[in-house]
């Protein structure tokens, strides 16, 4: 399948995961570095990172299509809003469409008070749903965000009943996600989290 | 007339008329969205394009010798209000080039259209600039591999 971002459940794993080392309490990484270890990730992974736009009333953007896949960032951002862009077009390329062929696509960050006026509710779903998933991201905590957005294939399980059971429960926790804020803060504490990944373990493990 | 092949300049002048007013219309549009023939051959210029204001109006009559190159008549559709997915497939098709989208790519064109008309003029320059790449299947790096990289 193809999405907004070659491999995006990869990508969006891996700039969790170093998002996750750099805060080690012993020698944090300052933003820049972050910033430039986002971007190499990124660039590694098959995605075109550009830093240098004089956008106006856009922080970045993301253009895809089978040509491949660019993230264009303002070159008037700090490091942790470029941190931020990034983490945010990643969480968009997890929630947007997917199909055997990319079509050409894109994906709008704007600086806060200069969007449009009026976007289509579609829009606007997606956008809050990719606040709560680019929180996860830059937390370097993913799994704070409901499974079936960074991984969608949910493993053998240990039966047919156990993989319905633990099927319906990832669905209805992403549907609650997509509908609910304080889901949205309840699912991210880590005693949930926890919770979520032993029910997963158990019922998702083969048997 | 630089030199030219003969089978080129045949068939050029067999469509030249029927692209021409059809970038007419692309560039008129509806009346609150019209842009005049200055603004844009400005507009082009900011894509990279040397066509002047006369050339503009030259091509919408359909009585400029030189063939109007894909790149040309892409950058042109880009810059124009009126386009649709539709619009642009029939316009690439009246120039004999075909356009592999699907209904998918088609309304996923039209949905990147509008979002990118919401945005202020200055980054939308920036944003049609990177579009003319990805369709053309270019790298913005690498101009000068432009015309091995065409797959029309």
């Amino acid at each position: 399948m193809a999405t907004l971002v070659p491999q995006a459940e990869t990508t969006a794993a891996n700039l969790a995961r170093i998002l996750r080392l750099q805060t080690v309490p012993s020698e944090p990484w300052q933003p820049h570095q972050r910033a430039v270890a986002a971007r190499r990730l990124l660039e590694e992974l098959g995605v075109h990172c550009d830093e240098s736009a004089a956008l106006h009333d856009l922080k970045g953007f993301l253009l895809s299509s089978p040509r491949g896949t660019e993230m264009v960032v303002s070159r008037d951002l700090t490091d942790e809003e470029r941190l931020e862009v990034y983490a945010h077009l990643i969480a968009h390329a997890l929630l947007g469409p997917d199909g055997p062929e990319l079509a050409l696509a894109a994906r709008f960050e704007y600086v806060h008070g200069r969007g449009p006026e009026e976007r289509p509710a579609h829009e606007l779903r997606e956008e809050l749903l990719a606040d709560a998933v680019a929180r996860a991201i830059l937390a370097g905590r993913l799994e704070a965000a409901p499974r079936l957005i960074y991984c969608r294939d949910l493993g053998p399980g240990r039966g047919r009943f156990s993989r319905a059971v633990l099927r319906g429960l990832h669905i209805g926790s992403l549907a609650l996600y997509r509908r609910s804020r304080s889901y949205q803060r309840i699912r991210s504490l880590p005693v949930v989290t926890a919770l979520t990944e032993r029910v997963h373990s158990f019922l998702g493990s083969a048997a | 007339m630089p030199d030219r092949d003969e089978v080129q300049v045949a068939r050029w002048s067999a469509i030249k008329g029927r692209v021409g007013s059809s970038l007419r219309e692309l560039r008129q549009g509806e009346p609150a969205a019209s842009r005049s023939q200055a603004r844009l051959a400005g507009e082009l210029e900011e894509l990279g394009y040397h066509v002047t204001q006369s050339m503009v109006s030259r091509y919408e009559q359909g009585i400029l010798e030189a063939p109007l190159t894909l790149e040309r008549m892409v950058g042109w559709a880009l810059c124009c209000e009126a386009l649709s997915s539709t619009a642009f497939k029939e316009l690439l098709a009246l120039a004999g080039y075909y356009l592999p989208w699907n209904a998918v790519d088609l309304r996923s064109f039209d949905d990147l259209l509008r979002s990118y008309r919401r945005l202020s003029l200055a980054d939308q320059v920036i944003v049609r600039a990177r579009l003319l790449w990805h369709i053309l299947g270019i790298e913005a790096s690498d101009t000068a591999a432009a015309d091995a990289s065409l797959e029309w």
